[in-house]
């Protein structure tokens, strides 16, 4: 990649990012007068949250479960704590150590 | 009002996150061949977590600047009603007001949306500066350290996975809405299943027009729930 290309991704990131954050300051009326971006405001980030998370476990490319194994332990793993005990460091370390104990074969598998 | 030393220790929490994960990023990006610098540069830049990361692989497989640009639009949509609980805080001009919408990130949100946490507008966009700092400081951190870990140290960018594992979490705990929470897992069934390639574009195109032609709950209770 070249300096323009770094330029570029960082102003399309950038840029949309800020557009993003802007949006209820430039358009205030509009979010809060309107009761279906409302709704879409209260439930999409739900639905979202989850599907960035199967996203990002690479869900679109198993072909079966058995793929994901270390995927889905590390998860569970990171899941449960957070539901525990409610420390996003704890949770995301914890998880991050599993996966990589599994990728590596640590635990001598 | 308080002072640099008294606004500090509110930033503490988003301190022991943002420097460990900054960090994965810089590492992430280093390992991932591109050009070092860039790293601390998208932290100045862009400043927004779960794309950086996202983008790392993007870039490094040469995405188009389109995909790019839907990519950023999906991962951080739910930004745009972080401002709505924000008004009270916004500085009233220039570069601060600009500075101050440019740093909204989801820890940002919470740690402003908090009540009582922080008062006024100089607070706040000195909380706005320290977070950004720790972030950008952690890539940096990041981006040099990459050098001396381990080769083949595979699975380092779970953290992403395990942010976004958090991050669902605190929602679904924060919103109890298991209605969109189904949604949310039929939506990347379906999407998974007939479009894998176009994954997370048509995935999220299904929930926003699933969503949007929801039935509304009555007047009566919009009513109730907006004024």
């Amino acid at each position: 990649m070249t300096t323009t290309d770094y330029l570029l991704a960082a102003l399309i990131m950038g840029g949309v990012t800020f557009a993003l954050r802007a949006f209820p300051f430039v358009a205030r009326h509009l979010i809060a007068h309107h009761p279906r971006i409302q709704v879409l405001g209260q439930r999409l980030p739900v639905a979202m949250m989850l599907l960035l998370t199967l996203y990002a476990m690479g869900v679109q490319q198993w072909h079966s479960l058995a793929q994901g194994k270390a995927q889905i332990a590390a998860v569970l793993l990171v899941a449960g704590l957070q539901l525990w005990r409610r420390q996003a460091m704890l949770s995301i370390l914890s998880g991050t150590f599993l996966y990589l104990a599994l990728m590596n074969g640590w635990f001598g598998n | 009002m308080r002072s640099w030393q008294g606004i500090f220790p509110l930033t503490v929490p988003v301190m022991m996150g943002y420097l460990p994960l900054g960090a994965v990023f810089g590492v992430l990006w280093a390992n991932a061949g591109l050009c070092w610098y860039w790293a601390p540069l998208m932290s100045v830049l862009v400043y927004a977590g779960a794309l950086q990361y996202l983008a790392v692989g993007m870039l490094a497989a040469g995405t188009g600047w389109l995909d790019l640009a839907v990519a950023s639009l999906l991962v951080n949509f739910r930004h745009i009603f972080y401002g709505l609980s924000l008004y009270h805080l916004l500085p009233g001009r220039g570069l601060g007001r600009a500075y101050f919408i440019f740093g909204i990130t989801d820890e940002t949100y919470s740690l402003l949306s908090a009540s009582g946490q922080v008062q006024d507008r100089q607070q706040a966009l000195r909380v706005v500066f320290l977070n950004q700092s720790y972030w950008v400081l952690g890539t940096l951190a990041g981006v040099l350290l990459a050098k001396g870990l381990p080769p083949g140290l595979q699975g380092l960018d779970f953290a992403l996975t395990a942010l976004f594992t958090v991050l669902a979490v605190e929602q679904v705990r924060a919103k109890r809405d298991w209605g969109a929470a189904v949604l949310g897992l039929a939506a990347a069934l379906v999407a998974g299943w007939f479009f894998p390639h176009y994954f997370l574009l048509a995935a999220s195109l299904m929930l926003v027009l699933v969503l949007l032609a929801w039935p509304l709950p009555t007047s009566a209770e919009l009513a109730h729930d907006h004024d």
